[in-house]
């Protein structure tokens, strides 16, 4: 589904990956970990063709419309008027109805997390990645995500998640600094 | 009042719409955090005209009416186009976008100073640019004003669901998840009504159409529904404007509307957030 080969990423002139070679394949499940900015996030977001940085060879087999992103998250206070609803109105185990109507503004990290999670798993058809999915979520939560994950994993979706810990059980960790000059 | 709405009803028509659709539009930028960028825009059509005008004093022979859309006008937004091209390649950093747009515009109000120096025929184009006036706008600008906002307000409702999409994440991630061209429509959507705007009515009415509605409703967290209620309600100031240019006719229509909106923007939102 997706496959790098020699792939590397510069910012600005500056070389921060290089010889790139992954394959990703339907129900993997991909932990990416790595150092604070090691380059996880920009990797990611070359795969996906939201930035300009990367040189070498970028097979993909998913379009628009195929996959589910959570980035993280950078604006806590938007301007504008949000409920969780507007966020996600499909429910799942970890994101019940009864958040539909809550707003987002008196929502807390954890409530809105979940929102965003749901929202990438609606989105996703072939492919999800999460960065950090797991921050600011309890311990029950994170083990209902994980589970769900899990299953969505069985039945063809390829994941990919950024983390400081493998916390989905059957996923093959990469590490980036193993591409780090 | 009678007379004025016989006689200046297109010009009524099309304030109405331009206002309702500016606003639409408006919501979405603040979201965006582009509240900013827009006031550099608007500052970067009020130098465009300037030069165009002086370009247009050198080109053309004879007089030309003022607001006919031509070669001044294309002149205008090639201008804007490279101004803003500069401000893109130069704040590269995310973090210095606010600093660098106050930057940016400094300079175009230096340059739009310097220009009216050594021409001063065209100090009347930096009036006009800035206040624009709604009763001077002729028959066949505002009909152009009606079908323009008509199309761009339907293609708004027909897509809205993805340009809420790509404002909710640029809100919550300031970037999105997906590039689509939806994107690139909503920002062409936003640069034709400016243009128009600008050219009819002037800056102050346009970026104050766009932003303040949508920037006091955010503040007090009044929902979208009660934004599109306030929105209605801002466009029939321009109808309140026009009373009170029978009353006093030497004030400037754009100010008024725009004080109007804001007045009624701040108390819609108070008295609607006291209600929850």
């Amino acid at each position: 589904m997706i496959k790098l080969k020699g792939v590397s990423i510069k910012i600005d002139g500056e070389q921060i990956l290089s010889n790139i070679d992954l394959s990703i394949e339907p129900s993997d499940i991909i932990h990416i970990s790595g150092d604070n900015g090691s380059g996880k996030t920009t990797l990611i977001e070359s795969i996906l063709g939201l930035n300009n940085f990367a040189n070498g060879e970028i097979i993909k087999d998913f379009d628009l419309d195929d996959y589910g992103y959570l980035p993280q998250v950078s604006h806590q206070n938007p301007k504008i008027y949000l409920e969780l609803k507007d966020i996600c109105d499909t429910h799942y185990s970890f994101y019940p109805e009864s958040f539909a109507r809550k707003k987002w503004h008196l929502s807390s990290g954890g409530e809105r997390k979940k929102a965003l999670i749901a929202k990438a798993i609606t989105e996703s058809k072939k492919l999800l990645i999460l960065d950090e999915p797991f921050n600011h979520l309890d311990r029950e939560t994170t083990s209902q995500v994980t589970q769900y994950l899990e299953e969505l994993s069985r039945k063809g979706l390829a994941i990919i998640y950024i983390g400081h810990s493998s916390t989905i059980a059957g996923s093959k960790n990469v590490e980036v600094s193993k591409w780090r000059q | 009042m009678e007379t004025i709405i016989t006689f200046y009803w297109p010009n009524i028509i099309a304030g109405i719409l331009l206002v309702f659709t500016l606003g639409l539009f408006g919501r979405h930028l603040v979201g965006r955090n582009q509240s900013m960028e827009i006031m550099l825009l608007g500052q970067e059509f009020k130098t465009s005209i300037l030069i165009a005008s002086i370009l247009a004093t050198i080109i053309e022979s004879g007089e030309h009416t003022e607001h006919s859309i031509h070669l001044e006008t294309i002149v205008a937004l090639l201008c804007v186009a490279f101004f803003h091209f500069c401000y893109y390649r130069l704040i590269k950093k995310r973090a210095y976008k606010i600093e660098g747009a106050i930057v940016f515009i400094t300079i175009l109000i230096a340059l739009d100073h310097l220009i009216v120096l050594f021409s001063p025929l065209v100090e009347f184009h930096m009036i006009k640019s800035a206040l624009g006036d709604i009763v001077t706008v002729s028959k066949v600008e505002s009909f152009f004003v009606i079908v323009s906002t008509i199309l761009i307000a339907l293609f708004y409702n027909f897509r809205k669901k993805e340009f809420n999409k790509d404002t909710l994440e640029i809100a919550l991630f300031n970037k999105r998840t997906k590039k689509s061209n939806d994107y690139y429509f909503f920002n062409l959507s936003v640069m034709f009504l400016m243009l128009v705007s600008i050219h009819l009515f002037g800056t102050i009415f346009t970026v104050g159409a766009l932003i303040i509605p949508a920037l006091i409703t955010s503040y007090f967290n009044l929902s979208t529904q009660k934004f599109n209620a306030l929105n209605c309600l801002n466009s029939l100031m321009v109808i309140v404007s026009f009373m009170i240019l029978t009353l006093h006719d030497r004030l400037p229509s754009t100010v008024i509307i725009i004080i109007l909106i804001t007045i009624t923007s701040i108390a819609y939102s108070f008295m609607r957030s006291q209600r929850k």
